[in-house]
C-alpha cells in the first residue's frame, strides 16, 4: 500500500497547477490532514467540476500501480505532441511488459477521455505497434525486446515512461521511482525535445527530479508565443485562485443542483 | 500645408525675419536659423525654438485640426523631435518615457505595456492594454484582435519623427473606440525636412542598431526619402540571471513622398518590416507585414479637406502549435475643417475601416471563426464656438457602427477660459468605449483538450464617462507647465465568469466590474539658463474599482490592471558650448499592487558631441541606478529583469 503524497499541501505557494494540488495533500500525518480537509474537500469538488475527476477521500490509499496509472493518465494534460492527432483518432496509451498497470489502466478508463477524446489502451510487443501511440509505458524488469521496444520509440513524438531506478538512461522522458512509499516521477526534458514534446512548468514543478535544460521559467504568460494571448497564464491563475471565491462558487453550484 | 512649415512661418514672422517665398525647404530652414539658440546654431530643430514658441507648436490630434498647444483642451503632452534624439531613445516605446502621462512597462526585449491613467492589463487574467489608441502619420497600429498594440511590429527612423502627440483622456469624439484613456499620435516629417543622406549607426549591450535615409527632389513641387533600418535586440534576463532569451532582430524599410502646389498636397508613404524573436523555451516568433497610404490635403482661408486611405497588412506566426494571423486591414476616411462663421469652426468627418484576418488556431487558443471580416464605420462633427474673446466650447458627437456591439455615439463637450495672455482653463465631459474584439467574442480556450473559456457573443462593450479640468499655463517666457485632472466613471469591465450557472468550467467574459479612477497629470518646462532647461513631470492615479452584482470575483479587482500609483520624472537638458549636449532623466515608478512588483529609479543619461556640422557622436547610459531592475512581475513568477544598458552611436548627416 502506497500512499500518494508529494509532501506539499495542495495550496502550499509555489504550486501552479491543478496537477500538484491534485497530487498533493494525502498526508498521513492527521493533524495535517484535520488543518487541510476543508480545503481538500473543498479542492476536490473544484478541481472534479474542472476535470470530471471522481474526488476521492483523502484517507483512502492506492496501490503504486493504480497511482502509476492516474499519473500515465495525466500526463497527457501536461505535455504538448508536435502533431494534432486526426479528428477521431483516440488517445493511445500503450503498455510494454506484463504488469498490473495494465490492469488498472482499464479499470481507470470508463467515461475518461483525454484531450477530449476517447483513450485506448493497447499492449505493444513489436516496432509497428508503435503508429499513432502517445503515451508507452515500460514495465520494470522489462526483459530485452522490450528494451528494443523503448529503443525504437526514442526520437519518436511519444511521451515514454519507464519504471526503474536509473530508467532515465534508457531514452525515456519520464519514469517513475518509489521514494519512502511514495510513487514519484522523474523527467527528462533532453528526452522530451528529442522526441519533440514540451512539458508544461505545472508537471516540472510536481517531478522528484527534472534532468536537462529545464526551463527557468515558463515564460509564455509575457513572451509572445499564441500571440502574446497567454492562454495557460489565465488557467494557471484561476486555478490558483483566492480559495474564497471558489467555496463561494462550490457553494453556489450546490444551491443550484439541490435548491433545497 | 504642412503645419510644421506654418509653423516655422509664424516663428520666422514673429521674429521679423524676410520670408523667402517659393521653396518651402528654405522657408522653414531659415526660420528654425532664426529661432535656434547659440549651442546649436549649425543644427536647426525644433526643442531650439523658445518656450514661448514652443508652447505654440502646431498640433495635429487634440482638435483634428491645426491648433496651438496653448489652446488644445486636453491632457496633451507633444514629445518633440529633438527631445526624442536627445534620449537616446531607440524605439518608439522607449521614446514614449518621455511623455510624463504615459506608464510605460517593458515586459520582454520586444514587448510593452503602454497605457494612460492605468488599465495596464493583467496577463494573469490575460487583461491586456487595450484602452488607448496608437495612431502613426493616421494609420492606426492597434490590433483589432484584441485592441491592444504590438510594439514589436512598430518602428520608425527617430531622425523622421517631426513629434508625437500624447493626449491622455478619451478622444472617442475624433478618433472612435478605444481611444478610451489617450490617444498617441506620431507624426513623422515631411520629405522635404528630411533631404540629403543620413547614416546613424549604435552599438551597445543590449542593442544594435543601423539606419540609413536618402532624401531628394523630384521637381519644384515634389520631395521624396526611403530608409532603411535594422535592429538587432539582446535578450533580456530572467530574475535569476539567466538569459529570458528574447533576443530579436528587424529589418525595415520605406519611403516618403510629398507632393504640393498651391492650396494641394498629397502624400504617398509606405514601410515594410520582417523580424523573428526567440522565445524562451519554444521555436521563434516571426513577424512581418507593410503597409501604404496616401493622404490628399486642400487648404484655403476656410477649409482644411483631407482624404486618407491606407492598406495594412501585419502577420505573425507563433512557434508550432501557437498559432499565426494575417491580418489585412483598409481604411478610407475624409474630413474638412471649415470656418463657418468668425467664431465658428466646424470639424466634419467620416471613415469606414475593414479588418480582414485569418488566424491558424492554437491547440490551447482558438478564434471561433478563424477568419472574419469586420467593417467599422464611423461619422463625426465637432463644432468649436467662440463666445467673447476668453471663452470657447467646442462640443462634438461621433456615430461609430462597430462589427460586435452596433452603432454608439460617442458624444465630448469641452470649454476652455482664457485666462489673461497667457493662462487657459479647461474642462471637458466625454463618453467612450473599449469595443468588443474578436478576442472578447470568439475565443476558446482549452485546456487538456477541454475547453476552459470561451468568448461571450454578448459581450458589451467596456464604457467610460470622463470628466476632465485643466489649466495651462506660460507665467513668464521662461516657464510653462500644465496641469490635468481627471475623474473617470467605468461601467462594464471585463470580468471572468461561469458560463452556466450549473458548473465552474466553462468560463466565459463578463462585463460585471465597475468603478471610479480619478488622478492628476502635471508636468512643467523651466529654462533655467538659454542653455540649460528642467522638465519635471508627476503622474498619479486611484483606483476605486468594484465588481457588479452577481460578479464571481474570480482573479479579483487586480484583472482590471497592475498600475503604478505614482510616477515622477525629471528631465535636464543641458547645451554645454557650442558642440556639446548632456542630457540625464531621472524617473521613479510606484509600487504595482498585485501582482505586486517593487517600485523603482531609473536614471538615464545621455551625452552628445558634434564633431562637425554633419557628424554627431553619442553615447547614452540606461538604468544607470540599477544594475537591474523589473518593470512587472506575475502573481508566481517574476518576469523578467532589464540590466544597466548602455549605447555608443554616430550619426552623420549631409
Amino acid at each position: 500500500v502506497v500512499y500518494l503524497s508529494l509532501g506539499k499541501t495542495w495550496n502550499a505557494p509555489g504550486y501552479e497547477s491543478g496537477a500538484g494540488r491534485f497530487f498533493g495533500a494525502m498526508p498521513r500525518d492527521h493533524r495535517a490532514l484535520r488543518a487541510s480537509g476543508r480545503w481538500l474537500a473543498l479542492f476536490c469538488t473544484f478541481y472534479s467540476c474542472l476535470a470530471g475527476v471522481v474526488p476521492v477521500s483523502a484517507a483512502e490509499a492506492y496501490s503504486a500501480d493504480a497511482v502509476k496509472a492516474e499519473f500515465l493518465y495525466r500526463f497527457a494534460g501536461y505535455v504538448e505532441w508536435p502533431t494534432e492527432l486526426p479528428a477521431d483518432a483516440p488517445f493511445t496509451i500503450a503498455v510494454v511488459g506484463a504488469d498490473g498497470v495494465f490492469s488498472e489502466l482499464q479499470q481507470l478508463k470508463p467515461g475518461r477521455t483525454i484531450q477530449n477524446r476517447p483513450v485506448e489502451i493497447r499492449r505493444v510487443m513489436v516496432a509497428s505497434d508503435l503508429e499513432r501511440v502517445q503515451i508507452l509505458y515500460v514495465a520494470p524488469r522489462a526483459r530485452g525486446g522490450a528494451r528494443a521496444l523503448l529503443a525504437a520509440a526514442v526520437g519518436r513524438p511519444i511521451l515514454i515512461v519507464s519504471d526503474e531506478a536509473g530508467g532515465l538512461a534508457a531514452g525515456s522522458a519520464v519514469n517513475f521511482v518509489l521514494v519512502d512509499r511514495h510513487v514519484r516521477f522523474e523527467i527528462s526534458l533532453t528526452a522530451a525535445e528529442r522526441s519533440r514534446l514540451k512539458i508544461n512548468s505545472g508537471l516540472l514543478s510536481v517531478a522528484a527530479k527534472v534532468e536537462g535544460a529545464r526551463p527557468h521559467a515558463d515564460a509564455s504568460c509575457w513572451q509572445m508565443p499564441a500571440f502574446g494571448l497567454a492562454p495557460a497564464c489565465l488557467r494557471r491563475s484561476v486555478l490558483a485562485a483566492d480559495p474564497r471565491v471558489l467555496e463561494r462558487w462550490s457553494a453556489r453550484l450546490a444551491r443550484a443542483a439541490d435548491p433545497r | 500645408m504642412n503645419s510644421m512649415h506654418r509653423n516655422a512661418k509664424r516663428c520666422a514672422r514673429a521674429r521679423g525675419l524676410k520670408v523667402p517665398g517659393g521653396a518651402r525647404a528654405l522657408l522653414f530652414l531659415s526660420a528654425l536659423i532664426g529661432a535656434a539658440t547659440p549651442a546649436y546654431a549649425d543644427t536647426p530643430e525644433l526643442s531650439h525654438l523658445s518656450l514661448e514658441e514652443l508652447a505654440n507648436v502646431e498640433v495635429t490630434s487634440a482638435a483634428k485640426s491645426n491648433q496651438p498647444l496653448s489652446e488644445a483642451t486636453a491632457a496633451i503632452y507633444v514629445i518633440s523631435h529633438d527631445d526624442i534624439l536627445r534620449s537616446g531613445a531607440q524605439s518608439i516605446p522607449e521614446a514614449l518615457r518621455l511623455a510624463p502621462n504615459l506608464q510605460v512597462t517593458q515586459l520582454t526585449a520586444s514587448n510593452y505595456v503602454v497605457t494612460a491613467r492605468g488599465f495596464g492589463g493583467n496577463p494573469d487574467a490575460q487583461n491586456f492594454s487595450n484602452k488607448l489608441l496608437v495612431l502613426i502619420d493616421g494609420r492606426s497600429v492597434y490590433t483589432p484582435l484584441f485592441s491592444g498594440v504590438y510594439y514589436d511590429a512598430q518602428e520608425v527612423v527617430l531622425d523622421d519623427v517631426a513629434r508625437i502627440e500624447v493626449i491622455s483622456g478619451p478622444g472617442a469624439t475624433l478618433w472612435g473606440a478605444n481611444a478610451m484613456n489617450g490617444v498617441i499620435n506620431i507624426i513623422t516629417r515631411s520629405a522635404a525636412e528630411t533631404q540629403g543622406v543620413l547614416l546613424a549607426a549604435g552599438g551597445g549591450n543590449l542593442e544594435k542598431n543601423v539606419s540609413a535615409r536618402f532624401g531628394d527632389k523630384l521637381n519644384d513641387a515634389t520631395e521624396y526619402r526611403v530608409y532603411t533600418k535594422v535592429v538587432d535586440n539582446s535578450a533580456l534576463q530572467l530574475a535569476d540571471g539567466a538569459s529570458a532569451h528574447d533576443a530579436w532582430a528587424r529589418a525595415q524599410g520605406g519611403f516618403r513622398l510629398d507632393w504640393g502646389r498651391g492650396d494641394d498636397a498629397l502624400t504617398l508613404q509606405g514601410d515594410a518590416y520582417r523580424a523573428t524573436e526567440n522565445q524562451l523555451g519554444t521555436d521563434d516568433v516571426a513577424i512581418a507585414g507593410f503597409n501604404a497610404l496616401t493622404r490628399w490635403q486642400h487648404t484655403t482661408d476656410r477649409s482644411q479637406l483631407q482624404v486618407q486611405a491606407y492598406v495594412d497588412e501585419t502577420q505573425r506566426r507563433s512557434p508550432i502549435g501557437a498559432g499565426a494571423f494575417v491580418l489585412h486591414t483598409y481604411d478610407v476616411e475624409i474630413q474638412d475643417a471649415l470656418a463657418v462663421a468668425a467664431n465658428q469652426r466646424i470639424v466634419w468627418g467620416a471613415g469606414e475601416r475593414i479588418n480582414s484576418y485569418g488566424i491558424t488556431n492554437a491547440q490551447a487558443l482558438l478564434f471561433v471563426p478563424e477568419s472574419r471580416s469586420l467593417t467599422l464605420a464611423n461619422l463625426f462633427t465637432q463644432d468649436t464656438i467662440s463666445l467673447g474673446k476668453a471663452f470657447k466650447l467646442t462640443l462634438g458627437i461621433k456615430l461609430e457602427d462597430d462589427p460586435y456591439s452596433g452603432w454608439t455615439a460617442l458624444p465630448d463637450a469641452r470649454a476652455s477660459w482664457q485666462l489673461g495672455e497667457r493662462g487657459l482653463l479647461w474642462a471637458a465631459a466625454s463618453k467612450s468605449i473599449r469595443s468588443p474584439t474578436p478576442f472578447d467574442d470568439d475565443v476558446v480556450e482549452k485546456s487538456a483538450g477541454q475547453v476552459f473559456l470561451t468568448g461571450n457573443a454578448g459581450f458589451e462593450p467596456e464604457r467610460l464617462t470622463a470628466y476632465e479640468l485643466g489649466y495651462r499655463a506660460q507665467p513668464t517666457t521662461r516657464v510653462s507647465f500644465s496641469i490635468s485632472s481627471f475623474y473617470n466613471v467605468y461601467h462594464d469591465l471585463r470580468t471572468i465568469e461561469p458560463a452556466s450557472s450549473t458548473a465552474f468550467i466553462p468560463l466565459h467574459w463578463g462585463n460585471l466590474m465597475q468603478g471610479d479612477t480619478y488622478g492628476l497629470e502635471a508636468w512643467s518646462n523651466l529654462q533655467v539658463a538659454d542653455w540649460w532647461r528642467l522638465s519635471p513631470g508627476v503622474r498619479w492615479l486611484q483606483k476605486d474599482l468594484r465588481f457588479s452584482p452577481g460578479a464571481s470575483g474570480i482573479l479579483g479587482l487586480a484583472q482590471a490592471g497592475d498600475d503604478p500609483s505614482t510616477q515622477v520624472s525629471i528631465r535636464s537638458s543641458m547645451n554645454l558650448g557650442r558642440s556639446v549636449t548632456f542630457d540625464a532623466a531621472l524617473q521613479h515608478v510606484s509600487d504595482l499592487p498585485s501582482p505586486a512588483s517593487s517600485g523603482y529609479y531609473d536614471l538615464t543619461a545621455r551625452l552628445g558631441w558634434r564633431l562637425s556640422r554633419a557628424v554627431e557622436l553619442s553615447v547614452s547610459g540606461f538604468d544607470l541606478t540599477n544594475a537591474r531592475h523589473n518593470e512587472f512581475s506575475l502573481a508566481n513568477n517574476d518576469g523578467e529583469v532589464i540590466s544597466r544598458s548602455f549605447i555608443a552611436e554616430a550619426r552623420v548627416i549631409f
